[in-house]
């Protein structure tokens, strides 16, 4: 069996190794520098687009909280009072190391009272309104 | 090695002909990759032509200049695969899904060559004997298609390419020793179908002669 696989060996390596279709590399080459130009290889050139979407998500993120929540999204302090739990009033966990005049009770962040108390309940209300 | 190291590094930098002649350098390499794994020339010359398209724009992010062989074989690898995989979604016909009869079934004097060249003690293998045997050659190039993939691609780049292991290693992006162990492999799943192709020719045969006895 030796032999014949052997044998088979020989009559693949007969067939050769593949031509290389002339032209090919120089296709090859034209099309990938026509295609779009190298990414700089600078750090900062490849940081600034990360920290730029971040930017761009976040604050999409918070003003599409503020509408969905019924909120005016240019309403500072209607926006902040989105942080409470909107069932305890209790603050969201996490924000306790907010600055100073971030915990003033009257923006009901630190277990004050919301700010536009039963807010949080409107948008579902107005939902169950619009289809009564 | 080293040249391929500096043409990478300046392509890097965006020099667009320290990068023509990257591709001028890897292209035999990865076009032989690309034809092994897909199997259809023209497949692979649109395969390597994406493979470049796709090493330019990410050239700038290559950490290892020195690896830059290894890196346009990872995407020309990747992008084969893609192609084999979106391949099998479509109805077509290819060369080797047809199990160990294929290299019989689609022809009886494909298979006939065939068991005429096996179990053969000592025909010279010189190249005009071995131009003679192009049915059984045909034959048997069927049988290899019929081999696992991992296996046929080592076999090929191997014996038809002549790429050495260490070539191979690199093109493939895996270790020396599973180089060898699947080229060993290869030959013995390769062994065991010729030995099933020349018991069937030989079965084959003895049906012929039987035949003839009664007609």
């Amino acid at each position: 069996m030796t032999r014949d696989l052997e044998r088979a060996e020989a009559l693949l390596r007969a067939r050769g190794p593949a031509r290389i279709p002339d032209g090919l590399a120089e296709r090859a080459a034209r099309a990938a520098l026509a295609a779009e130009p190298a990414e700089s290889s600078g750090f900062l050139a490849q940081l600034l687009p990360v920290a730029w979407r971040t930017a761009v998500v976040s604050v999409a993120a918070a003003i599409a909280l503020a509408v969905v929540a019924g909120h005016d999204p240019g309403d500072e302090s209607a926006a902040l009072s989105l942080v409470n739990d909107p069932l305890t009033g209790e603050p969201v966990h996490g924000l306790t190391m907010l600055p100073d005049e971030l915990a003033d009770p009257t923006l009901g962040l630190l277990g004050g009272t919301p700010v536009v108390e039963g807010d949080s309940g409107s948008a579902a209300q107005g939902a169950g309104e619009g289809q009564r | 090695m080293a040249e391929l190291e500096d043409l990478a590094r300046r392509a890097a930098g965006g020099d667009r002909q320290a990068f023509t002649d990257l591709v001028r350098h890897t292209t035999p390499t990865v076009y032989r990759l690309a034809l092994r794994m897909v199997g259809a020339e023209s497949e692979a010359a649109d395969i390597v032509q994406d493979t470049y398209i796709r090493a330019w724009q990410s050239v700038a992010r290559l950490r290892d200049p020195a690896a830059a062989l290894g890196w346009v074989c990872r995407i020309c690898r990747n992008l084969c695969t893609d192609h084999l995989r979106a391949r099998k979604r479509r109805p077509a016909a290819f060369i080797g899904d047809g199990g160990d009869g294929a290299a019989f079934g689609a022809s009886d004097r494909a298979g006939d060559a065939l068991g005429h060249f096996l179990g053969q003690d000592s025909s010279p293998l010189d190249p005009a004997t071995l131009a003679a045997s192009s049915q059984a050659s045909d034959a048997i190039w069927q049988l290899v298609q019929t081999l696992r993939d991992k296996y046929r691609i080592v076999l090929l780049l191997h014996v038809v390419e002549g790429m050495s292991n260490d070539e191979i290693s690199v093109a493939l992006g895996c270790p020396v020793g599973t180089v060898e162990s699947r080229l060993h492999r290869a030959r013995q799943e390769l062994a065991g179908k010729l030995e099933r192709a020349a018991r069937r020719s030989q079965r084959a045969k003895g049906v012929k002669r039987v035949g003839e006895g009664v007609a």
